[in-house]
């Protein structure tokens, strides 16, 4: 086990020693693809907690996505308050619509769950988009350069910033999966009733696993509102949900690189395979359905069960 | 007095239409879960892609709308056809896990959503009302004739859907099918069979309800998905496995819509749907209307 944690660990620090020095070497566009990586892998690996680990059914994290991404926008926009100031803010409401949110959607399940929390999705979106006043409606809205010490913060910046916040997210995420709660998460989703039986506090769980989502996709939204300097609501409609369902599936649920690896896969093959915005969504549907009716275990899931059994 | 009517009758008409258009669509999902007990979140991507093809026929082909409808009808059904054998059988022989198949079916759903819209440019598919663009007048009142038209095909297609369903050894197959899967086995029904005729239904369903309401409402290629929910939330608010409780819940979820839309605006009817969804769900999940139609044998 420690042999093993050592081993996960010198990767991560690998892969982050390279991220960071990566500005000095490559050019724009390749950093901002490694920024959409590190949002869109922070937003998979809250969702890998709920529905790899927990076993449920989420198609609703634009809902967090976009919260995430709203608050800190018009609190910086409407009342000037500083980006550090509204971004663990936005994360504190996402945690507090959550908490809400858990009971009438958590008592669900399977099916009945998939449309509760779409239906919240769309409740959000529409709530962000239907009062123009206030959040710019479908037109969208700028958001606000982040000042520190009196200077504008550029990509290089946010880079950065989403790079930490990555590295947080993902040793959350680690030590959930591979601790007790892991051990919980786990046993809940193979079977509820026999859990309880064990004394398994059911709701506890889910509920933890439900908050770690969202707050994870909240904070992705706010990075993601951040380095992108302007959102509508449409960027956080259902396109968003089936991205990050696509990434988790690519990847592999129910595991912890699955989620980053997946990630990788779909922000960089839209831009090797199609040069055309109007293919993407074509594309993502048939990597669904490739994966799942050929790879069902995922790219990490299929290549840890050929390592394990030779 | 002929003031408060001219207000209140378009809006009953647009509710009664919308309401039919989901209450088809939650009547083609009861289809497929009375047979199979998935739920299909390609639903709404039948009824678009029936829409597609009509438009297609109609803009493309300039074939007359009396061929292009039935075309459409066809495209839709054999896309269910197809969605069967592509990812629901498959999956369910592996014994997959049911949100696999929800991510299965939407799989279905997005590819088809990706191929209308990389043909179409995800622009609306305008199909114009089939009698023309003048309604009709009743005493100075405007009529919809779309609207009644929608009215009318949902009661025939609901009255042949329960004709087929109790009165023919088909239905009874697929009534079996669904009541319980190893005893039907048993008796000789090809199960996997009926599987693939609840798809085919649900097709045919849906297509009919989404070509009658493109003139309506403006159909693109990503609008298959909001149906859909709207239709699955029609379900919910019916009642589980009832088909005619869907159909009463669309009629429910149209008319609330209409009306907000009408007297209050139109922000605040779609956020409406989905409070009313949370509210069902944690009150009266069985649904509203769960032992409408079902006879005393069968309640369980």
């Amino acid at each position: 086990m420690v042999s093993r944690v050592k081993r996960d660990f010198i990767v991560l620090f690998v892969v982050l020693g390279m991220a960071a020095v990566l500005p000095l070497m490559v050019r724009e566009i390749y950093l901002y693809l490694v920024r959409l990586i590190g949002i869109y892998a922070i937003m998979a690996l809250g969702l890998n907690i709920f529905m790899g680990y927990c076993g449920q059914v989420n198609i609703g994290v634009a809902g967090f996505f976009c919260i995430g991404a709203y608050i800190p926008t018009v609190l910086q926009g409407k009342l000037g308050w500083h980006y550090l100031i509204a971004f663990p803010i936005s994360a504190f409401v996402s945690l507090l619509v959550g908490w809400g949110m858990s009971w009438p959607l958590l008592r669900l399940r399977g099916h009945s769950m998939a449309i509760g929390t779409i239906a919240f999705a769309m409740a959000v979106y529409l709530l962000f988009e239907r009062f123009p006043t206030i959040t710019g409606g479908s037109d969208g809205t700028v958001v606000p350069a982040m000042t520190l010490f009196d200077q504008t913060m550029g990509n290089i910046f946010y880079y950065y910033l989403i790079l930490v916040f990555f590295a947080v997210a993902f040793l959350i995420c680690y030590f959930l999966a591979n601790s007790q709660i892991g051990l919980a998460l786990r046993a809940v989703r193979d079977n509820e009733e026999a859990a309880a039986a064990m004394g398994v506090d059911i709701n506890h769980y889910k509920r933890l696993a439900w908050l770690v989502n969202g707050v994870l996709a909240s904070i992705a939204g706010s990075l993601y509102a951040q380095q992108a300097g302007f959102i509508n609501p449409d960027t956080f409609a259902l396109s968003t949900n089936v991205l990050v369902l696509v990434m988790l599936c690519v990847g592999g649920p129910g595991t912890i690189l699955g989620p980053v690896v997946g990630a990788a896969i779909m922000t960089i093959l839209p831009y090797l395979l199609v040069k055309i915005q109007q293919y993407t969504l074509l594309m993502q549907g048939l990597v669904l359905f490739a994966v799942l009716r050929f790879l069902p275990d995922g790219v990490v899931g299929a290549i840890s069960k050929r390592f394990r059994s030779t | 007095m002929f003031k408060f009517l001219a207000d209140f009758l378009p809006i009953i008409i647009v509710g009664l239409s919308l309401g039919s258009l989901f209450g088809l669509v939650g009547l083609a999902f009861t289809v497929i879960i009375n047979a199979s007990q998935l739920v299909n979140f390609a639903q709404g991507d039948f009824a678009m892609f029936g829409v597609a093809v009509c438009w297609f026929a109609l803009t493309v082909l300039n074939v007359p709308l009396w061929l292009a409808f039935p075309l459409g009808v066809i495209g839709a059904a054999l896309f269910g056809l197809l969605t069967e054998k592509a990812i629901i059988t498959p999956l369910q022989r592996r014994g997959a896990r049911p949100f696999t198949m929800i991510l299965g079916t939407m799989a279905i759903g997005i590819i088809a959503a990706g191929a209308v819209g990389a043909y179409t440019k995800f622009w609306w598919m305008k199909i114009n009302p089939f009698l023309g663009s003048e309604p009709w007048k009743l005493k100075k009142l405007p009529i919809d004739h779309q609207g009644v038209m929608i009215i009318f095909a949902t009661v025939v297609l609901v009255i042949g859907y329960w004709v087929f369903l109790n009165k023919t050894r088909l239905g009874l197959a697929l009534r079996a099918t669904g009541f319980n899967r190893d005893v039907s086995i048993l008796l000789g029904i090809q199960t996997a069979k009926m599987v693939g005729l609840s798809f085919l239904i649900s097709g045919v369903i849906s297509g009919i309800a989404g070509i009658l309401c493109a003139p309506l409402s403006a159909f693109n290629a990503v609008q298959g998905l909001p149906l859909a929910i709207n239709g699955f939330i029609a379900v919910i608010l019916g009642g589980w496995g009832n088909p005619y409780a869907a159909l009463l819940g669309g009629i429910t979820l149209g008319l609330v819509r209409a009306l907000l839309t009408g007297y209050l605006s139109s922000a605040y009817a779609e956020m409406a749907t989905f409070f009313v969804l949370i509210i069902v769900l944690t009150l009266r999940p069985q649904g509203l209307f769960s032992r409408f139609m079902i006879p005393e044998s069968k309640k369980n």
